[in-house]
């Protein structure tokens, strides 16, 4: 089900804070530690199953690119696998009292990778790019919207003035990888011979680019921190899963995403088990179903509930993830300290739907198996993409409808199309997805002034109680109370139910046992600092064959 | 013959214009945007109704539709496709870096077809009724039926996993570069094995069917029989009266089978992450990325026209009846 992942910063960030280290059970499996001594050279083969547009840092907006990104740059700062914020480009930085301005301190003497220094005028060049209206960059852009200027009062320096307490002002800088302004200067941004060539900062530096090909990268011998282990990092561009599991199991890559048939039935043979550690781990992601509050049927919270009790998920956990899914009951990672594990999802209760269903007026009156209501008939349209999982949600909701008399029409769609129903709202329900961001901040997602055409709260949600609480959390800075608030929109948005929550999918990722050195924090093995910068091979597959 | 060459060259251009004008206005028409995409795609959706105005002015999406096309019409005379919208590189640069793995795939399939198909309907169609041409119908027809996906997946799964002699990604060896050109060469050419097979097969298949029939219809003409009545050999009667007659249709197919050699297979290119012509095509519509789409579109028209254009030129050599005079 590919749908919407979650505004403002796609595809990528790290992990979400973790209340505490206990991850969910069965999440997250951490390696031991190595206990064997890094050894160095060898390559690292990794798959994208998708080529990269560009490998400029402002203009990426793909998982992909953050893949390769990662090794050629390195942020302000980070999370690391245990989901603290740490400095890593910055050596280190002070927030003011009043919260508007946070000071970062670079580190001494970190170089590109054609021998300049990395400056804070690298620092201020970025954001200003990310700021250009002229430049698409807007899933950065969201981050530093409250950002009044940057100073630079010396090279080592830059001064974040933000105009307004702003609570995900840390995170946003997490978020903020500088970019070289000597190299991309004033000449044309988009089309920069650099953006397919790019000049880092990080534990790699780019070596070549073979368009839908290869994407290679060489160890930076002058890394500002410990170089790394490996010679080589190679990611092949291979499109098709089935093809890419047979080019890991042949030794032509190290690790994959593999699909839920891969894992169960594909990936479990003798031979495999003993060539590839098989990790699975919750990335901050939730499926939904999307409820038009402004249609005629579900305006009512009566009804909306009444679907998610209609709709059996635990069912659908076991029919098409084999269990390994997570159901979830409000908007936040389900690993964050946002998400309040003491609210259970809604069971799956027929009966109780229907009595719902009644209170509600919609009752079948003229005896034609449709429930009804001032002669409007219980008939909607279920809007999804043409993927396989996308129809199963839908036909698992129309049966159960059709049992209590309500129709459901299934309409599945091409992706552009889809999206652009949804982000106007004109559909009736929708299954759809959210990627998450570390920082739990929803208002874009839930609060009533973020409405379509401009916002992301496609459903038309709207809780005057919710809006004050998603306004305080912006600028809420104490940990405690900010996490009181969240708790409590959790709970609200559970008892309004604009989205079935349904569940969060683990991804699956096989990695090769020739790998030491590979860490998998709760939001998986790259999207923290160091990521897989310092994998290695084991000293006795080095010289072997690939 | 050669005024006929220029009317129909003139006829090149009112045609290019219709086909373009079709398909920019159905490319345009169809729902979503390329803005609509990257919203997608990154999820930032929520973009303010200025920005998005700025995006769509940024891609000259404001303009109206007709106002577009011009625009893209004054840019084509001086043959610039524009820039795509996915990574502001101009189009024919996109296309000309995938444009050779294309080539060189399709057109060794397109010579393995012929070079296999014709001999094969011939020889079924002199020998018809015979066992080759039973066992040998059967096989092409079971062949032909059999989608081109599940082909390759199942030879990867055995020439490349199972028995490991074949490689099914690419076009070379991560290390390709460092061999000797013996080994490099060697490297290319068996990169290419699994994906021209499949390639070739379902060609095959059909183009020996059909040679095979065009054949039979020859063969039993008068003039054939006659030539046996007065005493010709098989052999000459073949290679003299059969076969020129026999290469009209085929005259005709080429000129469709030769458009293919640039549009690329689009399946087979994805499974075998040949970096060809064909996957970009299909990412340029799914992403909405009008500038990409009209300069494969347009190139594939005009090597559409041009190949019929050939074929028909093609006919007066091989039928004295055909004259353009």
């Amino acid at each position: 089900m590919r749908l919407l992942r979650h505004g403002v910063l796609v595809a990528i960030l790290v992990v979400t804070a973790c209340s505490n280290d206990t991850d969910r059970e069965g999440a997250a499996k951490r390696n031991p530690p190595p206990v064997e001594q890094p050894a160095y050279g060898g390559t690292v083969l990794r798959h994208l199953q998708s080529d990269c547009k560009t490998l400029n840092w402002v203009l990426y907006t793909t998982v992909y690119e953050d893949y390769v990104l990662r090794y050629l740059y390195d942020y302000l700062l980070d999370y690391d696998a245990d989901l603290q914020i740490v400095p890593v480009l910055a050596e280190s930085y002070d927030i003011s009292k009043d919260h508007l301005r946070i000071t970062v301190t670079l580190r001494d003497s970190v170089r590109w990778h054609d021998g300049e220094f990395v400056t804070s005028d690298d620092v201020k060049f970025t954001v200003d790019k990310i700021l250009d209206p002229a430049i698409p960059a807007v899933n950065k852009r969201s981050w530093f919207e409250k950002l009044d200027k940057i100073e630079t009062p010396d090279h080592r320096t830059a001064v974040f003035v933000w105009s307004e307490p702003y609570a995900p002002a840390l995170h946003a800088l997490t978020q903020l990888a500088p970019i070289p302004k000597h190299v991309y200067g004033q000449s044309d941004f988009m089309e920069h011979p650099a953006n397919r060539a790019p000049v880092g900062n990080g534990a790699f530096k780019f070596e070549e680019w073979r368009t839908s090909q290869t994407i290679s990268l060489l160890r930076n011998d002058d890394y500002y921190r410990d170089n790394a282990y490996v010679d080589r990092v190679v990611f092949r561009i291979i499109p098709d899963q089935a093809v890419a599991l047979a080019a890991l199991k042949t030794g032509e890559l190290d690790e994959m995403k593999v699909r839920q048939l891969q894992w169960e039935t594909q990936t479990n043979d003798k031979e495999f088990l003993k060539k590839f550690e098989k990790s699975y781990y919750y990335v901050p992601q939730y499926n939904y179903l999307a409820w038009n509050c402004r249609s005629v049927w579900f305006k009512d919270k009566r009804v909306r509930k009444a679907m998610t009790l209609l709709f059996d998920r635990q069912s659908l956990n076991e029919k098409v993830y084999s269990g390994y899914a997570e159901l979830v009951s409000g908007p936040f990672y389900i690993n964050s300290w946002a998400y309040d594990k003491s609210i259970d999802p809604l069971p799956f209760d027929p009966q109780a739907a229907k009595k719902l269903l009644d209170e509600a007026g919609w009752i079948d009156s003229d005896n034609d198996g449709i429930r009804e209501r001032e002669g409007v008939n219980f008939e909607f349209e279920f809007s999804s993409t043409g993927s396989r999982i996308a129809l199963e949600f839908a036909q698992l909701l129309q049966e159960e409808c059709a049992k209590v008399g309500i129709g459901v029409e299934i309409r599945q769609l091409e992706g552009s199309t889809y999206f652009d129903k949804v982000y106007k709202g004109e559909y009736d329900a929708a299954a759809l997805s959210w990627r998450l961001d570390n920082d739990p901040d929803i208002y874009d997602t839930f609060h009533s002034s973020e409405v379509p055409p401009i916002g992301l709260n496609h459903t038309f949600y709207s809780n005057t109680t919710v809006d004050s609480l998603l306004e305080l959390g912006k600028v809420e800075f104490d940990p405690d109370r900010r996490r009181e608030i969240y708790h409590r929109v959790h709970r609200l948005i559970h008892e309004d139910q604009p989205y079935t929550f349904v569940n969060s999918v683990p991804e699956k990722r096989p990695i090769s046992k020739r790998i030491g050195n590979v860490v998998i924090s709760p939001d998986g093995p790259f999207r923290f600092y160091p990521g897989a910068i310092y994998w290695f091979i084991k000293s006795d597959f080095v010289n072997a064959k690939k | 013959m050669l005024t006929y060459t220029l009317r129909r060259l003139a006829y090149l251009v009112p045609t290019l214009l219709g086909i373009t004008l079709v398909t920019f206005f159905i490319i345009s028409l169809a729902p979503g945007n390329p803005v609509d995409f990257i919203r997608g795609e990154t999820m930032s959706a929520r973009i303010s109704p200025e920005a998005y105005d700025e995006m769509l002015r940024l891609y000259g999406l404001d303009k109206p539709i007709p106002v577009r096309y011009v625009i893209w019409l004054k840019r084509l005379a001086t043959l610039d496709f524009g820039k795509s919208f996915l990574d502001h590189r101009p189009v024919i640069s996109k296309i000309k870096e995938r444009l050779p793995a294309t080539l060189i795939l399709n057109g060794v399939s397109l010579l393995l077809t012929i070079a296999f198909a014709i001999p094969f309907g011939l020889f079924s169609a002199v020998r018809h009724h015979s066992r080759f041409d039973k066992i040998g119908g059967t096989v092409l027809y079971m062949l032909y039926s059999l989608p081109e996906f599940w082909v390759a997946i199942m030879l990867i799964m055995l020439f490349g996993v199972k028995l490991d002699i074949l490689p099914f990604i690419g076009m070379e060896s991560l290390d390709a570069r460092q061999l000797s050109f013996g080994s490099y060469f060697l490297d290319r050419v068996l990169h290419m094995v699994l994906p021209t097979v499949c390639l070739t097969y379902g060609s095959l298949a059909f183009l020996s069917r059909f040679v095979r029939g065009s054949t039979l219809e020859v063969i039993r003409q008068d003039y054939i029989r006659t030539a046996r009545a007065k005493g010709l050999d098989d052999s000459s009667i073949v290679y003299k009266h059969v076969f020129k007659n026999t290469l009209i249709p085929v005259v005709t197919l080429l000129g469709i089978l030769l458009p293919a050699l640039i549009s690329g297979s689009i399946i087979l290119e994805y499974i075998f992450s040949w970096p060809g012509v064909g996957a970009l095509y299909f990412d340029a519509v799914l992403s909405r990325d009008y500038p990409t789409v009209m300069g494969l579109s347009f190139i594939t028209a005009v090597l559409v026209l041009l190949s019929t254009l050939v074929a028909d030129l093609l006919y007066t050599s091989v039928d004295p009846r055909v004259s353009y005079e």
